[in-house]
């Protein structure tokens, strides 16, 4: 758990925006060790803990709704287009966001996002471009 | 990659840091709380499961008992009574076993 509650929690937090994201962390690994069984070697671990992660997620949102978009997880000291990502981040739908964090953010593939979200790999590559197009958007108007 | 792309990605990133050591202990206290409580909720079910048998097998043996009248009367062996008087018999065995058995669910 060491190992992986960094990443799992800092794509918890990106997606939840609120203090939400410990608590469904918590339940992820707790999901985790119930289930460790049923892990059957099919793709890496880490991907298999963010799927755990995510369905809980959508859980969670589920049993909350009505949610407005979660804050923007900003430092005091972040520079402005950090602001500006966060909250385009945000604005975004919590699937464009879940595929941008992973894809663009933590380097999984089209594939392992796929999984990982439980989507078509055509719906998932989708969701990427639409939420690239969005994110570069608030970067071009940061460009000189 | 272009440069929105890297420029993207390092905004998107975790940050580096080191394994948060107060959430780690946080959930492996979860997890061991929850190992206990489904302990002692098998162990729980399988007292509920014996007390059942047992008190099913009292009401056999008193079924019995009233079946073969007075009760001075001699116990064949191949009888209800007899049945009864096993089941009575296994139902004392398993509930002198148990209370030990318990207690250690919660150790």
């Amino acid at each position: 758990m060491r190992v992986h509650e960094r990443r799992v929690r800092g794509f918890l937090r990106r997606l939840c925006g609120d203090a939400s994201a410990d608590d469904i962390a918590q339940l992820c690994f707790l999901k985790a060790w119930r289930a460790a069984a049923s892990y059957r070697g099919e793709g890496s671990y880490e991907g298999w803990l963010l799927r755990i992660a995510w369905t809980q997620f959508l859980g969670d949102r589920r049993r909350q709704r009505p949610a407005g978009p979660p804050e923007p997880d900003v430092g005091a000291a972040s520079p402005d287009v950090r602001i500006d990502i966060d909250r385009a981040l945000s604005a975004l739908p919590e699937r464009e966001r879940a595929a941008a964090l992973l894809c663009l953010g933590e380097g999984w593939s089209h594939g392992e996002a796929a999984t990982i979200l439980g989507v078509p790999l055509g719906t998932l590559k989708s969701l990427v471009a639409r939420a690239r197009a969005k994110l570069a958007a608030t970067l071009e108007g940061h460009q000189p | 990659m272009t440069t929105t792309d890297r420029t993207l990605a390092s905004l998107l990133a975790t940050p580096e840091r080191d394994a948060d050591a107060a959430f780690v202990a946080q959930v492996e206290a979860l997890v061991r709380y929850d190992q206990r409580r489904a302990a002692a909720r098998r162990s729980a079910f399988k007292r509920i499961g014996i007390e059942t048998a047992a008190a099913g097998a009292m009401l056999a043996a008193f079924a019995a008992a009233a079946r073969i009248g007075a009760p001075s009367d001699l116990v064949p062996l191949f009888s209800p009574a007899m049945a009864g008087l096993v089941a009575l018999g296994v139902w004392a065995m398993v509930s002198l076993r148990v209370p030990a058995r318990r207690s250690q669910a919660f150790g």
